[in-house]
């Protein structure tokens, strides 16, 4: 190997090994070209070559098209297609194009097997936004202005293209200060016999839509493959988008493949024209040339690995007959888009790329497509000493200022500052505001039936304890739907971790991957899509690494069981029941966000899952719900018991001004707060009936006591004003951006 | 006979559906327009719908008012073949054009607002969706003078979200039948889906209705 072709190799972050492996696989030396094509399709981030082996062992059961841009799950004659996909890296050097491109890949994802996009929803995590022990005064602005400029890349972008963002998450915690999580989901709907995959028919005419090709986004799929060095350089690396030519790709795409001509479509993301046309070719079993001359280019003297690596956005690409050709250029003019043929397929196995006449790579299509697979060698981290004791005596003086102290923490308080600036209701198929209820409900007008949306996730459970915290992941997404009154159908996956070539991080991964396929397993409910982010770490000012806590996020597809959700609300004159379990001074109830806001640690044992439990309250909530004696009901998670109860009475006061709530509680903060599994509460006018039936069913419960008019929330051993609480809870982001 | 009502498809206007199954469902039978048409008489309302025409780069509806069907529009209302009605964009689209008073300029808030937002209809209360960035109306003194003698101003904010001027949240003008509006009546019109089960959306439909068969 000469001195020129070690340092690409270096460059381009292929290993000696895999250089190796080339050669082996191709009988020859490759040319630079194909060392850039290599490069990128064997990257972290198209080759999933550390992750395969275990995210291949999740449930696919009943799920449809998993092995596609994006799976989905049957719902009568149409498909559901849904996705997660991470943009962490590019948000983290630019936030603004790094989330509105985030929005603009998965969209492409689920429009390329021809599914009309109806919902959007994000799971983003943050540093602190405000200065603490953990957060400097400069990180803290830092992540501010990351905060305000990803939803404002989310906001411009997702609200032209006009798919309503319906709901999600926003999480805070130190160890994302230099890793922040970009984690955007779409869903589709397709007829069932109108879906269309990326496998492209033999003697094919390639065709290329869109935006044209530029040198944006270069290198995007290896940047994400590794750490981030704090480079301005990496600027180069992010894609800008642009939501007006998307809109129109958007319809463009969609009227393009009601034509019986269009064989295939495929999105163009990462590794660009690359990996989208290999990955045709590879899914058709089909040979394919390309002329690289042919593809409309934004810049001047582009080489042909710039052109084939471009992650130049809104591009979509097309396999199809003469005939089709003809009706796609029709269609592109229309929306005044490119439309170019670049390449054509034939019966084969290989990939040839042309420029202007010239043969510059001839590669086996599968030599390229499926890059060498790693196993990961995890070690199990020396067990951290679990002795912290939360469950110190306060005064109860103590314990109201802490309530007010947990209501303005962002890690509690309302994310509405972000997700008002997101258009929830258009395409009319949004039931409510998603923050008044467990999972986002979407009206299908093509089935009559309501679906439900919603994103979790939970990494300081899962840093406690990766398996037990991806498995309680899975069941407090399904508490968020049973208390919603919907049935989960299935789920995709967002997996962000650290580098995973390091053992510690190889245990969190793995660990996390079969706690999720277990709790998975138990509940029959299938993987559909997912992606997987690595190399979430960096180096501080002072040197040292900071790696984010492992941070799986699950996106929940569920469908309404009855005729109306369950709001997660509290009408006045009305008795609060918990049902499920007690915590008492032995519960394990670690990663609690109460520890992390008042302790600056969470370091306890983590409670279970008891599915044969969770099962029992599943099924005295829908028959609660059946027999009509639910006012509202919401699943206790974060904040605990008396987090619950307040975002109960705060989406109340909007319409009730005067609620109030009388009961009788402890002072004891762990008794308040504390998070465990298996457990909701409900609102209910029918105290009576309620209570006979849960006696009857011996389904533990507790009551909490009564709502009234005197706007004051009375604990027993502290009264607080409710409006003066809400607005702390409702403010606390804005006041302090 | 079924009302005809039309509605313009720019390219980036992505509420065309949205206003397509409201109008179906308050009783008119609704065509899509490409921007390219040139002849809209036979309509009895034209739409401009929502969204982000040609991508609102420059200024919301700045460039739509270039479009065939914007002239087009234009010798529909002067020969007064119908009604024409402005939601969101559409609005921003009939001040830029000079066929309503005023501006929309970017909230106060410089953000997207998404809510629901109680409004003050003809003197009747009524909760409609609201989303816009650029929703703040505007009107020099002049103008405002204007807007109040022919009394346009019909549907006003309760807690103005955007800075508005005179919580102005849509204007009509009954002379030529042209009305504009912020909020989205469209988002508010069915029942399996209408935010919080409110319909109010309908009662703004109705009024169209009416005013057309006047």
């Amino acid at each position: 190997m000469t001195q020129d072709n070690l340092m690409l190799l270096k460059n381009l972050g292929l290993s000696k090994f895999e250089y190796t492996e080339i050669k082996k696989r191709l009988n020859r030396a490759p040319n630079s070209l194909e060392l850039y094509l290599f490069s990128a399709m064997w990257s972290e981030h198209c080759g999933y070559k550390h992750s395969k082996k275990y995210i291949s062992l999740l449930p696919r059961k009943k799920s449809c098209f998993s092995s596609e841009n994006s799976g989905g799950i049957r719902i009568g004659r149409h498909i559901i297609f849904f996705k997660t996909e991470s943009h962490n890296h590019p948000s983290a050097v630019e936030p603004y194009q790094g989330a509105a491109t985030g929005i603009g890949g998965i969209l492409r994802d689920i429009l390329a097997m021809n599914a009309r996009p109806i919902a959007l929803l994000n799971s983003l995590k943050f540093g602190p936004v405000e200065p603490g022990e953990r957060c400097s005064k400069e990180a803290a602005r830092r992540n501010q202005y990351l905060l305000n400029r990803v939803t404002e890349g989310i906001s411009d972008y997702g609200n032209s293209t006009g798919v309503p963002n319906i709901g999600g998450e926003t999480g805070f915690n130190d160890c994302f200060n230099l890793s922040p999580l970009v984690n955007v989901m779409a869903a589709g709907i397709c007829h069932k016999n109108k879906v269309k995959t990326s496998k492209v028919k033999k003697n094919s005419y390639i065709v290329l839509i869109g935006s044209k090709t530029g040198r944006d986004g270069l290198f995007g799929a290896a940047f994400a493959s590794k750490e981030l060095e704090n480079n301005s350089k990496d600027r180069l690396s992010v894609q800008i988008g642009d939501p007006y030519i998307k809109k129109n790709t958007i319809e463009a795409t969609l009227e393009i493949l009601k034509s019986k001509n269009v064989n295939s479509a495929q999105d163009l993301g990462a590794a660009g024209l690359l990996s989208s046309t290999s990955e045709m070719a590879a899914k058709g079993r089909v040979s394919m040339e390309l002329y690289l001359e042919n593809v409309p280019l934004r810049e001047k003297n582009m080489q042909p690995y710039e052109i084939m690596l471009s992650e130049s956005q809104e591009r979509m690409i097309f396999g199809a007959n003469k005939k089709g050709v003809e009706e796609i250029k029709k269609i592109a003019a229309k929306y005044e888009l490119n439309a170019s043929v670049i390449g054509k397929t034939a019966e084969g196995n290989t990939y040839n790329l042309y420029y202007n006449g010239k043969l510059e790579a001839s590669l086996p299509i599968n030599a390229l497509t499926e890059p060498p697979y790693y196993d990961l060698y995890p070690s199990k981290p020396r067990t951290p000493n679990i002795t912290k004791d939360f469950n110190k005596n306060f005064t109860p003086e103590e314990i109201k200022r802490m309530i007010f102290k947990f209501c303005a923490a962002p890690e509690f308080s309302s994310k509405n500052y972000i997700f008002s600036q997101y258009d929830s209701t258009v395409g009319v198929r949004t039931l409510q505001n998603p923050h008044s209820i467990g999972v986002a409900p979407l009206y299908l007008f093509e089935e009559k039936k309501t679906i439900g949306f919603s994103m979790d996730s939970n990494e300081e459970q899962c840093r406690i304890n990766p398996y037990i915290g991806a498995y309680n992941l899975i069941f407090e997404s399904y508490r968020n739907a049973v208390s919603s009154g919907f049935e989960p159908l299935g789920i995709t996956n967002c997996l962000n971790f650290a580098n995973p070539e390091n053992s510690d991080i190889a245990y969190q991964f793995t660990q996390t991957t079969e706690g999720m396929k277990n709790a998975l397993k138990t509940l029959k409910i299938p993987v559909v899509s997912g992606n997987v982010s690595f190399y979430n770490e960096g180096i501080d000012k002072n040197g040292s690494k900071i790696k984010i806590h492992p941070a799986p996020t699950i996106g929940t597809l569920s469908l309404l069981k009855f005729k109306t959700p369950i709001y997660s609300v509290i009408e006045p004159d009305n008795t609060v029941f918990l049902i499920g379990k007690k915590i008492t001074n032995d519960t394990a109830a670690g990663g609690s966000i109460y520890q992390k806001i008042f302790f600056d640690d969470t370091e306890e044992n983590l409670d279970t899952i008891d599915f044969r439990f969770e099962k029992k309250l599943k099924k005295a909530i829908f028959k609660l719900k059946q027999k009509n004696f639910l006012t509202g009901a919401i699943d206790v998670s974060k904040g605990g018991m008396l987090g619950a109860l307040l975002i109960l009475l705060f989406n109340s006061v909007k319409t009730c001004k005067k609620l109030g709530f009388k009961g009788i509680f402890p002072p004891d903060i762990k008794l308040l707060l504390g998070e465990i599994t298996g457990r909701y509460l409900i609102s209910t006018k029918n105290k009576d009936e309620v209570e006979k039936y849960l006696r009857k069913t011996k389904t533990p419960f507790e009551i909490l006591g009564n709502s009234d008019t005197t706007g004051v929330l009375d604990l027993n051993f502290a009264k607080i004003r409710l409006k003066e609480l809400n607005e702390i809870y409702q403010n606390a982001i804005s006041e302090k951006i | 006979m079924k009302l005809k009502a039309g509605i313009i498809v720019f390219l980036g206007t992505n509420c065309e559906k949205d206003t397509k199954i409201a109008l179906d469902k308050t009783g008119f039978k609704t065509d899509f327009i490409f921007h390219t048409e040139t002849n809209l008489d036979k309509y009895d309302l034209i739409v401009l719908a929502g969204g982000f025409s040609f991508g609102d780069y420059i200024r919301a509806g700045r460039l739509a008012k270039l479009s065939p069907s914007v002239f087009a529009l234009k010798d529909y209302i002067k020969h007064k073949k119908g009604f024409t009605l402005g939601i969101c964009n559409g609005f921003q689209i009939l001040t830029e054009a000079n066929l309503l008073p005023g501006v929309l300029i970017e909230n106060k808030s410089t953000k997207f607002i998404c809510n629901d937002e109680p409004l003050i209809f003809n003197g009747e209360k009524i909760t409609l969706p609201i989303a816009h960035k650029e929703g703040c109306f505007y009107a020099d003194f002049d103008t405002l003078k204007f807007i109040e003698e022919k009394n346009m101003a019909f549907l006003k904010y309760q807690n103005n979200p955007n800075g508005s001027i005179n919580d102005i949240a849509g204007l009509y003008d009954r002379e030529n039948k042209i009305m504009g509006l912020m909020p989205h009546p469209e988002r508010a019109v069915l029942k399996e889906c209408a935010p919080n089960g409110q319909t109010d959306g309908i009662k703004i439909f109705d009024f169209i209705k009416e005013e057309i068969l006047k």
